[in-house]
């Protein structure tokens, strides 16, 4: 008898030990570790995202420079306007990571790789150029970027005060330019898909002039 | 034509050309990038605040991490 009532004891306190555990891990636990919501991730469904494109002598050496080889490199992301044209490039490094860099008629920026841009849990990774037609004016801009496989949709808010839209491309990568000052872009949001449609992420942006 | 480049934010390289200005920044918050500028477009001789060695018959002018701030400060 006495071993039964120590059986039940020993059950009972189980019990409550485990419930006291759960409980825990629900308050501890972050959220995606509790109940994993729907995949979502940086990785394209083509080994070589993007359309074919002709680098030149010193972009040949901005990519080496960055240890990403250049047979890999595609163009995913062309755009216009009055910073002239601009392209985001994709390619991938000696360690497969995927890697992205910004061309153009004025400018060639190295390459950034998603491995390092994605961290914290990021929808987006924007490549911004401003510019201005003089010291004091921002009046022109450009967006380049690409969004996680979670992101439905896209808008710019401008400094005029209008939402507009931003089309994601079949490579999931986006640009947006304004050649006027009420285009341009003080933050871009992210929103995800389903029924819910809701916001994701919202960036601000800094188009201040520089001090030159 | 002159230029001259420099940076107000730490994530921001600009240029300033013809009385034009253009930046770039760093998709991260951080400028730890190599930029390269087209000095056929922006004028072949130039000013770098930040006292970096500017090759003037190059095509482009590059700017390399080791001189991306400070510039213009």
């Amino acid at each position: 008898m006495k071993i039964g009532q120590r059986g039940r004891t020993f059950a009972a306190l189980i019990v409550v030990s485990l419930g006291l555990l759960t409980a825990l891990a629900f308050v501890v636990l972050p959220a995606g570790a509790r109940s994993p919501g729907p995949p979502h991730g940086w990785e394209w469904s083509s080994a070589a995202p993007g359309a074919a494109v002709s680098l030149d002598a010193h972009a040949e050496a901005l990519a080496a420079h960055d240890g990403v080889d250049g047979a890999s490199v595609r163009e995913i992301a062309p755009t216009g306007g009055a910073n002239g044209t601009l392209k985001l490039l994709m390619g991938r490094n000696v360690r497969g990571d995927r890697c992205l860099a910004k061309i153009g008629a004025i400018v060639q920026t190295s390459y950034a790789c998603l491995t390092d841009l994605t961290q914290g849990d990021r929808a987006l990774v924007v490549f911004p150029s401003f510019g201005g037609s003089n010291m004091n004016v921002v009046d022109r801009a450009t967006l380049l970027g690409v969004a996680r496989d979670d992101v439905a949709g896209l808008t710019v808010q401008t400094i005029g005060g209008s939402v507009r839209p931003v089309t994601l491309n079949r490579w999931r990568a986006f640009a947006y330019t304004a050649d006027t000052a009420a285009g341009v872009p003080t933050a871009i949001t992210a929103y995800g898909g389903g029924g819910g449609g809701g916001v994701l992420q919202t960036y601000q942006l800094d188009a201040t002039p520089p001090a030159v | 034509m002159s230029w001259s480049v420099g940076s107000h934010v730490m994530n921001n390289l600009a240029i300033q050309y013809s009385g034009n200005w253009f930046s770039d920044q760093s998709p991260d918050g951080v400028y730890d990038r190599t930029v390269a500028w087209n000095t056929d477009y922006i004028g072949g001789s130039g000013v770098n605040r930040a006292g970096c060695q500017i090759p003037q018959s190059w095509a482009w002018y590059t700017v390399y991490t080791n001189c991306r701030f400070g510039i213009g400060l």
